[in-house]
Formats: structure tokens, sequence, C-alpha cells
């Protein structure tokens, strides 16, 4: 064990006592006197940067494999494409014959861009979910959030309801929405009457969970035969509802939510050290939660309305990027959503491939390609 | 340091407690001058936790808790958590984040984070702190490879690491073997000495306090049962009345104060 010499009077005193009459704990950094102390700092800071370098490189690497996913997602489907056509319709679209204009325009590409922007909104929800309520479980599905759009989505269906005097290709989405992102304030005001709001919250949501899928389970009871296949497909999350639209709206709000969550990202690593730590190093708790819970709530709530509930992206993707960089909440976040958005893009390309000529709902793909995954995940990490 | 009457901690009429549950009724302190450690001890339930939490502004406390004139609560959340620094007593998590990470975190945090990192580079000031405390090999260790004392010693340089004017700690030698009990008490006397900081630091050995402390405050059942320098307030009768035992305070040869507990009562 090294103790560093005895502190000498450093530069750095002047400006720093500018604040008032509060003395600070100083020591010498750079101590003048057998360089070894010195040499240490430099060794130890050398290892600090080289763990920052490792994880810039792993988002630069999955930067890459995101769009590698996305690329495959693109040229895989039931009418054969290859890169060259692809190619051609995205620079040249007069150029290809209509036909793959078409598919690429208004299926391969919103389909793939969907799934990546969706995978990625999953992914950073789930892990602010998980840390603000210090609950590895949480995630948007686990509080209920996918439950609550699937009755506000049924709800539109079966009754034909359009609020705002919206058509129907919106109508739907809208309610689905407002159902999820309602659900959310609830559960947050229940939580708040109870003492205990962390755990509470998740407790809540799952009871949420099962209330919705028995309202749903109602719905899909009294609903008529014409529109029942609708409401079972609704509930299964596909990407096929992919519009412009619709990602232009997801995509906007992500960019809007994005730079918040990187700004809170030190509060909610800290936070990760415990309650009382952050609330002593100034962190204002109580509105990191909230700020987080209703940010993440809306941009999961918008992106479930567009594709329907899609499970353990949000809860698998966070494990998996903890598991690579660590819980410092700067790489965490933006390594969460970009393993949930590689994780759905290749749960899309998988689709299309399980069965020839179908395309299978992502959803189920998440949950039978996910379910073990996960499983070998747990059961690798404990050992 | 200068040293007027309104310089330290004036801790006047404090209460507080969880809930509905009162924990500690009007407490007052005599002044705790800067440059000066107070070990607080007393049997367990006796409150030192929460009152240093609500010292630390962590619990709704009532009352009046100045330093050096000025009144703490009252004090927007970034300029206290500048003031303050707290080391509760629970270890932090054993999470994948490296030691020096998480120090880096408790300096670039919270909303008074931008004038914490102004002063100087948050990685270099967060490497001489573990330094300081002799665990500068465990920079790059994460918290959740550390054993518990280790884990413990990265949490007392969380709170060391921000410079405060106010040193809470709770139990920071719990977790401790002989010689970094010693070690981080004496770095911990240094730094409030040298920088003239209003230390405080929770303890159940009573030798240990003895030796560090430049008075002991004795709390049970939420109430002050003493004051004073050690070789005062420490006494067989003080012992029996707070703790229920049967002990004897001696000097040992090289003059230390130390506790022989014969039975508890
Ligand atoms: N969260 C809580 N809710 C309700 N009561 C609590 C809570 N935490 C502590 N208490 C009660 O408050 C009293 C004081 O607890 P405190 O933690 O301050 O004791 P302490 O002196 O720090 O004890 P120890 O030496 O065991 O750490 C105890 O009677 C305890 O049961
Ligand atoms: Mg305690």
């Amino acid at each position: 064990m090294r103790r560093s010499p005895e502190p000498k009077p450093d530069p750095m005193s002047a400006s720093d006592l500018s604040s008032a009459n509060r003395p600070s704990i100083r020591r010498s950094e750079a101590p003048s006197s057998g360089g070894s102390a010195a040499v240490d700092m430099d060794v130890a800071i050398a290892g600090h940067r080289r763990r920052m370098v490792r994880r810039v490189v792993l988002l630069v690497a999955f930067t890459l494999a995101m769009l590698a996913a996305g690329l495959a997602d693109v040229v895989t489907g039931p009418s054969g494409l290859t890169l060259h056509d692809l190619w051609r319709a995205v620079l040249a679209p007069g150029e290809v014959d209509r036909t793959t204009a078409v598919i690429v325009w208004t299926v391969r590409l919103p389909y793939a861009v969907m799934a990546l922007l969706v995978g990625a909104v999953l992914g950073l929800s789930g892990v602010e979910m998980q840390t603000i309520l210090d609950n590895p479980l949480a995630s948007p599905f686990t509080l209920g959030l996918s439950s609550a759009a699937a009755v506000g989505a049924s709800l539109a269906i079966v009754f034909h309801l359009a609020p705002f005097g919206l058509p129907e290709s919106w109508a739907v989405p809208t309610l689905a929405f407002l159902f999820a992102f309602g659900s959310v304030l609830l559960l947050q005001a229940m939580a708040r009457l109870a003492p205990a709001g962390r755990e509470t919250l998740v407790l809540l949501g799952i009871a949420l969970v099962f209330s919705c899928h028995a309202l749903v389970a109602l719905l899909q009871l009294i609903a008529p035969e014409d529109v029942l296949q609708q409401l079972v497909f609704w509930t299964l999350g596909s990407v096929t509802r992919a519009t412009w639209e619709k990602i232009g709206v997801l995509a906007a709000i992500f960019a809007l939510v994005m730079p918040f969550s990187m700004a809170a990202a030190w509060s909610m690593t800290v936070l990760r050290l415990g309650e009382d730590r952050a609330l002593s190093f100034g962190v204002d708790v109580r509105r990191l939660r909230y700020a987080s819970l209703i940010r993440v709530s809306l941009i999961s709530s918008i992106a479930v309305a567009f594709v329907g509930p899609i499970g353990f992206i949000g809860l698998v993707g966070p494990h998996i990027a903890r598991m690579l960089v660590g819980e410092d909440q700067r790489f965490l976040l933006p390594t969460s959503a970009m393993v949930g958005a590689l994780l759905l893009s290749l749960a899309s390309v998988a689709s299309k491939a399980i069965m020839p000529g179908i395309i299978v709902p992502v959803g189920i793909v998440t949950a039978l390609v996910g379910v073990p995954a996960f499983v070998l995940l747990i059961l690798r990490q404990r050992r | 340091m200068d040293q007027d009457i309104s310089s330290g901690l004036v801790v006047e009429g404090v209460s507080l407690g969880y809930g509905r549950t009162p924990i500690i009724r009007d407490l007052t302190l005599p002044a705790l001058r800067r440059g000066t450690l107070t070990a607080l001890i007393g049997p367990n339930g006796a409150g030192k936790s929460t009152l240093l939490r609500g010292l630390a502004g962590l619990g709704n406390l009532t009352g009046s808790v100045r330093l050096d004139g000025e009144e703490l609560h009252r004090l927007p959340r970034a300029e206290r958590a500048m003031l303050l620094g707290f080391m509760p007593q629970s270890l932090p998590p054993p999470i994948s984040l490296s030691v020096l990470e998480s120090v880096v975190g408790s300096l670039r945090a919270g909303t008074g984070a931008s004038s914490h990192s102004r002063a100087g580079d948050p990685v270099r000031r967060a490497y001489a702190t573990l330094a300081d405390i002799g665990i500068a090999e465990l920079a790059n260790r994460e918290l959740s490879a550390l054993s518990g004392g280790q884990r413990q010693l990265a949490s007392l340089a969380q709170a060391v690491a921000r410079r405060p004017a106010v040193l809470m700690l709770d139990e920071p030698t719990s977790a401790l073997d002989l010689r970094h009990q010693t070690v981080v008490m004496r770095e911990v006397a240094r730094l409030t000495r040298e920088h003239g900081l209003v230390t405080i630091v929770v303890m159940h050995d009573i030798a240990l306090a003895a030796r560090h402390a430049d008075q002991i405050a004795v709390l049970r059942g939420g109430a002050l049962r003493a004051f004073g320098i050690p070789r005062e307030a420490i006494t067989a009768r003080l012992l029996a009345d707070v703790y229920d035992i049967d002990a004897r305070v001696e000097t040992c040869s090289r003059g230390s104060l130390q506790i022989i507990v014969d039975h508890a009562l």
C-alpha cells in the first residue's frame, strides 16, 4: 500500500477558495519529489482511458453492426432483391422498374428503419426504467405500457373509434398511445400515494398487465368476426405497420428525448451507487426519476402504438449492454439503444426467414428467439 | 484557519424521524468548531444514522443547522451539496463501475457539478483522493470485484473527493482491518485539521474514537447522553448507563484509552 507524499501548497488553491469561506480538501496531484506517485497516477489514468476507448470502439462496432443488420433486413424478403437493385432503387429510383422501387421504398426500407428505431427506443426506455426504478425487471412491457396500448388499440378497432376525426390508420395508434401513456401517468400517481414508491410502481405495473390482458381478451370475445383477425394481429407486434410518417414522428421524438437522457447520465450513474449517495452529491433524485419516467414512457408509448407490443427487447437489451460496457450511463444509455436496435433488426430478418413467403410478426420472433438467448445469458452469468 | 466564534457547525433544537415516528426530539449539540473531529457513538438503534442523514439534508429535519452562521437547510440544493459530504452506512452495491469512475461520478453528478468539475480535471482529482486514502491500486477495479472493506474505502473516497466543509461519515471503518481502520482515521483527522473541516464520524469502536476524535458525542434513544473530550466523556458509569455493559476504562502503557468489557448487563 502506497502513501502519497505530504501535501504542499498547490497553485489551484487561489481560484479554488473563491467561493466564500469554504475550505477544501486539497492534495498535491503531481509531487515533485520521488516521481513514483506521479507515475502511478499516469498509469492509472491511462488504464482509465483505455476503458473509455474500449467502450467507444464498442459503440462504433455497434453502429456498423446496426447498419449491416439494417441492410440485411432490406435485402431479405419474399421477392428476391439484390444489393445492386437496392443500390439503384435508392440512388436512382427512376432507373429501376416500378415494382422494385415500390418494394424498396414502401416496404423494405420503412420496415427496416422502423425495426431499428423501435429497437433503439425500447433499449433506451428499458435501461432508464431499470436504473431509476432500481429493478432489473423493469421495461416498457413489464410496466404494463404495451398491454395498456393493446387495450387502446382493441377499443379503436372493435368500436371503430376515431378520436379527433382521424383516419383509421392513425386512430388505432393514437388510442394505443393515449392508453399507454395514460397508464404510466396513472401508475406514477398511484405509486406516489404509496410510501415505498419504487417497488410499488413495478408491482402495480405487473398488476396492470394482468388487467389489460383480461380486457383485451374480453374485447376479442365480443368482437365481430371481421375485425377479430385484425385485433389478434395487432397484439402480436409487427413492423409491417411502418410508414414514413410514423417513422418521422418517432424519430423526431426520439431525437428530442435522447439528449435529455444523455444530460442525466452522470446523475443516473451515481443513482446506481444508492439513493442516499446520489442525494448527498446534490442529485434531485425525485425529479430525475420523474423526468426520466415521463420521457421514456412517452417514446416507448409512441413506439408501441405504431408497431404493437414487442416484448423482451426492452428487458434484454439493457442487460446485454450492461455486460458489455458496465454501469457508466454515458455509455450504457447509447449502447442499450444500439443493442435494442440490433436485436429487433435481426429479429426482423429472422421473421422473414422462419417461414418462406410469410413475414412472421416480429413480436413473436423476439419472444421465441429472445427467451432461450436470455436464459443462456443468465445461466452463463451465474457461473 | 480563522477560528472566530461563529465558525463551525451549530445544531440546535433538531427533530426528525421516519414518517410519523419521531426518532430524534429537540436535540442540541455544543458547537462543533472547524478543524475538529467529533465521534458519534451509541448503541444500535440510538439514532446515529438518522441524525447524520438529517444533518446531511436527507431526512425531514426541523430545527436549526448552521455552518459559520449560515442556515444550511435554507440553501439551494446545489450549494448545500457542495458544503456537505456524507458517507452512508450501507456499502455501495457491487456494480460494474470502476472505483475511479464512481469517484469521478461523485464530482460530476448533481446540480453543483459544474463548479466541482471546474476545479481541475475530475479524473486526476478522483485519483488523488484514492491515493490519499491508500487505495490507488484499486482505481480501475470494478466495484463488483471488490471485497466489502475495499468497497467501504471506495465509498469514503466518494464522500471525501468532493472537498466538503462538513464531512459526515457513518461507520467508515466498520468493515476495515486493523491497519486500514487506523489509516482511515488518521487521514480523516489530517484532512479535518489541515482544511478546517467540521467532521462527524459515527463509530462503534470507542478506543479508536478516543484515539482520533477531539470530542465524543454519545447518543441513546435519540437523545444526547454525554459530550466532551474522550478522556472525560468516556467513563465506566457512562458505558454501563448507555450500553448496559459492565466495562473498565483503562489507560494502556502507551497512554491510549482502552475499554475492557467484562460482561453485558
Ligand atoms: N427507514 C426507517 N423507518 C422507520 N424506522 C427506522 C428506519 N430506519 C431506522 N429506523 C429506526 O430508527 C431508530 C434509529 O435508527 P438508526 O439507523 O439511526 O440507528 P443507529 O444509531 O444508526 O444504529 P446502528 O448502530 O445499528 O447503525 C431505530 O429504532 C430504527 O429502528
Ligand atoms: Mg447506523
